[in-house]
């Protein structure tokens, strides 16, 4: 114990990687501080990407699971932050794709019923129809450039690109969502 | 209208919109300031896009219990497994059926009378066997030519005369030689006559002939025609290397 606490006065030290060398010594129960700690910025990310909210709830969950039973394949190359926003933006784009043909069906069902779709009360109505036109990748990439104020290096590490191509990608995101916002405006 | 926004000021006037510094606002609006309503606009659109975060995330004593879920794998529905297994059960049962097709016994057919035959020698062509060159009847050889030379002269096979002159004229004796032969003489100018006596017993005209030329320096000349001109003159190797015959008994002179 007492050389935990040395490593936590000293001001290198990662909490993450203490947390994650514990959960895979076999305390199980860290897990539960790491869901903790990342739950607000998986949501967002899931959220961004995802739009509805109950989804994004439903996403994280998984995403979360993934995390608990791959934890040992984290190879520490990059944080384990990084590490974590990338399952979560790929799970993310995955259900997003998965849920595109569920949300035309209900779009056409509600359009038979006559019933106006109800936007998420949530969020601003401009900015989510804005992102709703957007494909998954842009969402993902202006998530965490604007909600999580990752870095591009972060960025680029947490969607398997390089810095530039990252860059590139977010500012062709940025434009296609002011395009939209500004028509919708 | 905005006017077009070169790509630089553009660059700027996001990195002033996120930043969102009142002093970097206040100097982008000194220095451009026919780009400052597109500058608001952009600043409310990162405004907005930024503050959406703060509804999108719920608030601590909303968090849920994590309980680890049953995580399908590579997102393959149920529905995917079950048409796939029907999709195996039947390819199997496919499979069983072609295969007890293919493996049961023919319908049997009447029996075959057995034919005795037997068996015929077939060349194995796989060995070269040269071509069989016909046999010819062994040509019966002509007898071996007479060697010239050794060959029995024709005159071996002429009658054999004898002939007694004495003290007679040499042309009068080769005409009459040749009368004895069947061929007539004629004698060619320069011919040295003279008084012979020859004694030939037993012995051919043609020889006779030889003879005597060898002896008195003629030679005879047979034409083909019946006819043998008998001219002054001997050749020192002889007619055709033809030994002259012994002098049987020759006298004359």
């Amino acid at each position: 114990m007492s050389a935990v606490v040395d490593r936590i006065k000293n001001d290198s030290f990662d909490e993450d990687s203490y947390l994650v060398d514990r959960y895979l010594s076999g305390d199980l129960s860290v897990f539960e501080l790491i869901y903790q700690k990342y739950y607000d910025k998986v949501f967002a990310i899931a959220r961004g990407v995802l739009i509805d909210a109950d989804e994004a709830a439903d996403a994280v969950q998984e995403i979360f699971t993934l995390v608990y039973r791959h934890l040992k394949r984290f190879d520490r190359r990059s944080k384990f932050s990084t590490w974590l926003f990338r399952i979560a933006v790929n799970r993310s784009i995955q259900e997003a794709r998965k849920h595109r043909f569920k949300h035309r069906t209900v779009e056409l069902t509600e359009a038979a019923a006559k019933e106006a779709p109800v936007a998420h009360e949530e969020m601003d109505p401009l900015i989510q129809a804005a992102l709703s036109k957007l494909a998954p990748q842009d969402r993902a990439l202006l998530t965490l450039f604007y909600w999580e104020e990752l870095s591009l290096n972060e960025i680029a590490d947490s969607i398997g690109c390089n810095v530039n191509a990252a860059k590139t990608r977010l500012y062709r995101a940025r434009e296609r969502f002011r395009v939209h916002y500004e028509e919708l405006a | 209208m905005t006017p077009r926004i070169p790509p630089d000021v553009e660059r700027l006037m996001w990195l002033v919109s996120e930043s969102n510094d009142p002093q970097a606002l206040q100097d982008f609006e000194e220095r451009f300031p026919q780009f400052t309503a597109e500058l608001g606009r952009r600043r409310r659109m990162v405004s907005d896009l930024k503050g959406a975060k703060t509804v999108a995330a719920p608030t601590q004593n909303h968090i849920p219990t994590f309980t680890p879920r049953q995580v399908e794998s590579n997102g393959i529905s149920r529905s995917v497994w079950v048409v796939g297994g029907l999709a195996a059960t039947a390819l199997a049962f496919a499979s069983y059926s072609i295969g007890v097709w293919a493996t049961k016994d023919p319908p049997k057919l009447p029996p075959i009378e057995s034919v005795q035959t037997t068996p015929v020698a077939v060349p194995n062509t796989n060995v070269y066997t040269p071509p069989i060159e016909p046999k010819s009847e062994p040509v019966p050889t002509q007898p071996k030519a007479p060697d010239p030379i050794n060959a029995v002269p024709e005159a071996n096979r002429e009658p054999l005369r004898t002939l007694k002159l004495s003290n007679t004229s040499l042309a009068a004796a080769l005409k009459m030689i040749g009368e004895m032969a069947g061929y007539r003489v004629e004698i060619a100018p320069g011919f040295k006559d003279q008084q012979v006596s020859i004694d030939y017993t037993d012995s051919t005209t043609s020889n006779m002939v030889k003879h005597l030329g060898m002896r008195y320096g003629f030679t005879a000349f047979d034409q083909g025609d019946g006819t043998v001109i008998i001219v002054p003159a001997v050749d020192s190797q002889g007619p055709a290397g033809d030994p002259v015959p012994p002098d049987p008994r020759i006298g004359g002179e």
